[in-house]
């Protein structure tokens, strides 16, 4: 039997635990497929494909879902169901019932592994791998490829959080275009220090945000992001009363962490009519408020063009520049 | 202490009730209207649902009128409406309003925080203790009273020879519920009530097409946010089944989720809880087919995650169990006429569908 071939599709999940599942399934003996950074097609293929009011990363991996079964063709597709790692929070609701609106979307399907993540703590998720292996691959044995994965989930954190930026971290996250060597985030000595904050499937998607991350470096500002803080760290900074999901924790936690570390101003990427971040959003809003910083909401969709989002950062950049040299005290908002 | 609380759908009438006779000074906050809507957009961020942007505009018109005190309830997400005392707290805040607001909580998954709030609220009672259970017994009565006389209503709509005047003896029918206090008056009022809608002049040999309404219980319930839209169907000479009623809902989400039937029923096409109204929008379009009902029409805010999930699952179980399913997404920028063509257009499609199921040519004006 020639190898089983898997597809993980790039978006949603894909940036935070890609290192674990790669590594895992190609361990078990799989060929790991997967998709190409966003493009054009894919956008297209997510939109018809799924329901109109989704919002735009959802519809990025349908697209993606979409490029595996129809070019790739892949015989087992990977959609987990994200529940909770453990903080105690859930994902957004569309990460809870992914599996079946993947399945409602799309007429002919390859095998779903869609495991339900809900694990709290190292034997949880052993457990799980375990009935995983079980099913998919009987033969193989769950030790040997569980600690090479969970070795490198950790590492990939454990170099985020030094100010490595994800291709750096994990190479299958640098593909085509995006190969050229880029100077680690936050080597860039520069006065101006801008917090990008956002869910991971935003702030790394280039092709949906215009690249912001490269457009910021080559402005010459230093970028810090959610990923470099550790988890301890940032859970200092917690809510009153936690939001009742992962990412969205993870952004309004950094946010007032790295308010607190003096940065210049903040920018928040966020995707139109995403639920999660009218909270979100609000609350950053208030807590640059309160520190008297600028902050720079970029809401993206299908439709934003590249140009308009340069704009933005340019301008705001330009702004964060006049504060610094000229005055303390200009208004927020531009 | 002068007290306002949420305004949803008749509840009002209930919780205005209650809270008058713990002894509190109550601002009953006014209908909602399209101040208050345009009131709460302004403040509220541009993708919080049309529930948060109503309860926000409505808070500022009752401080408006005096109140320093709003009573929210919690909850434990994912729907975003968990949230709402928090966030509605702090932009009330930021706005330089002093208003103190007491968020209650769920009682069996956060229970220091409720029993917290229960001090803050009964701190400054003037009701004795012993009287207390009468009190919310009461109160429980008559919201139970308003459901009937409501459902009642409803039964009656699509029948009415004169349209409209099932809505306007419904009004009278609240307006005596809202005078009865105790369990006598309460009893006669739903007594009086009901025959009252009994008399309404009906012509009961029609046959009307039967739709199932669900989806988010605020836009569910409150006509301000649905734009009427079972009065209107109904008054289309439509028969609706509403999802929701306050009592039956309370009773099943008060300490646990006991809609057993729904999960159920939502199993083979969602088997994960999402939030709000989410997988009960699945479970009850299914139970709507298997009752042979004509159609469903799902009403959502804009940006509902719960329901976005379940809209995107919706066109699959309709074509599964042969229903068809519509959606109606609301917010600020819905027009009523909007809302009236789309109700038009499904309610000529459900009784061509009807017609030809029954093997009548469909009738067409031309």
């Amino acid at each position: 039997m020639s190898t089983m071939r898997i597809g993980i599709p790039r978006s949603l999940f894909f940036y935070s635990y890609l290192p674990f599942w790669q590594t895992f399934w190609s361990e078990l003996g799989y060929e790991v497929i997967v998709s190409p950074l966003t493009n054009k097609d894919i956008l297209d293929q997510g939109i018809a494909h799924s329901a109109t009011d989704l919002c735009v990363p959802v519809k990025i991996f349908h697209g993606h879902v979409s490029y595996l079964i129809n070019q790739a063709v892949v015989d087992v597709l990977f959609v987990p169901r994200m529940v909770n790692v453990g903080t105690n929070d859930t994902f957004c609701p569309k990460f809870l019932a992914l599996p079946e609106m993947i399945n409602c979307s799309f007429s002919t399907m390859p095998a779903m592994v869609s495991p339900r993540i809900d694990v709290r703590g190292r034997l949880q998720l052993f457990k799980l791998c375990t009935d995983l292996q079980r099913q998919w691959a009987p033969k193989k044995s769950v030790w040997g490829p569980f600690e090479k994965a969970y070795t490198a989930q950790s590492q990939y954190e454990a170099q985020l959080a030094n100010g490595l930026s994800i291709d750096q971290a994990w190479p299958t996250f640098a593909e085509s275009k995006y190969t050229e060597a880029k100077k680690s985030l936050s080597s860039i000595t520069s006065e101006l220090k801008i917090a990008v904050l956002g869910y991971p499937y935003a702030v790394y998607d280039s092709f949906i945000n215009g690249d912001v991350l490269k457009k910021l470096s080559h402005l010459g500002v230093s970028i810090v992001t959610a990923d470099m803080i550790p988890f301890k760290k940032r859970r200092l900074h917690r809510l009153s009363k936690d939001l009742f999901w992962h990412y969205s924790n993870m952004v309004i936690q950094a946010g007032v962490f790295w308010l607190n570390q003096s940065v210049s101003g903040l920018i928040h990427i966020t995707n139109f009519a995403c639920g999660p971040d009218a909270m979100v959003g609000k609350m950053l809003e208030l807590a640059c408020k309160q520190q008297n910083k600028p902050l720079l909401t970029l809401t993206l969709d299908e439709q934003t063009g590249q140009i308009g989002i340069n704009t933005r950062i340019e301008a705001f950049v330009d702004m964060l520049q006049r504060r610094i040299r000229y005055a303390h005290n200009l208004p927020l908002h531009g | 202490m002068r007290i306002t609380f949420p305004y949803m759908g008749n509840s009002p009438l209930v919780l205005k009730q209650i809270l008058g006779e713990l002894g509190y000074d109550v601002v009953v906050p006014p209908v909602p209207s399209k101040r208050t809507l345009d009131l709460g957009t302004k403040y509220a961020p541009e993708f919080a649902c049309i529930p948060f942007k109503i309860l926000l505009g409505s808070y500022l018109e009752a401080i408006s009128l005096g109140a320093d005190t709003i009573i929210s309830t919690g909850g434990v997400g994912p729907c975003r409406a968990g949230y709402y005392g928090e966030l509605h707290q702090r932009i009330l805040a930021d706005l330089g309003y002093n208003v103190k607001v007491i968020i209650i909580e769920p009682p069996l998954r956060r229970p220091a925080d409720f029993l917290h709030a229960l001090k803050l609220l009964f701190n400054e009672r003037k009701a004795p203790l012993w009287k207390l259970p009468d009190i919310f017994w009461r109160g429980w009565l008559k919201l139970k009273a308003i459901d009937q006389v409501e459902k009642a209503s409803h039964d009656i709509r699509p029948y009415e020879l004169n349209k409209g005047e099932t809505t306007v003896v419904f009004r009278q029918c609240m307006e005596e519920l809202d005078n009865a206090h105790s369990r006598v008056e309460i009893e006669q009022a739903t007594q009086s009530s009901l025959q009252k809608l009994a008399n309404i002049a009906q012509d009961r040999s029609r046959k009307p097409l039967k739709v199932g309404l669900i989806g988010e219980i605020y836009v569910v319930l409150e006509p301000f946010a649905n734009h009427d839209v079972q009065v209107k169907l109904e008054e289309m000479g439509v028969l609706v089944d509403r999802s929701i009623y306050l009592a039956e809902w309370t009773q099943n989400n008060a300490l646990g989720n006991r809609e057993y039937d729904v999960k159920k029923a939502a199993e083979p096409f969602l088997s994960e809880l999402v939030g709000g109204h989410g997988r009960n929008s699945i479970g009850e379009t299914v139970l709507y087919a298997r009752r042979g009902f004509d159609g469903v029409i799902q009403l959502a805010p804009f940006a509902c995650i719960p329901e976005i999930v379940a809209k995107s699952i919706l066109p699959y179980v309709s074509r599964k169990l042969n229903i068809p399913v519509m959606t109606l997404f609301l917010d600020e920028q819905t027009g009523e006429g909007g809302i009236r063509t789309r109700l038009e257009a499904f309610v000529d499609l459900l009784s061509q569908r009807r017609n030809k199921k029954e093997g009548q040519l469909a009738c067409v004006d031309i």
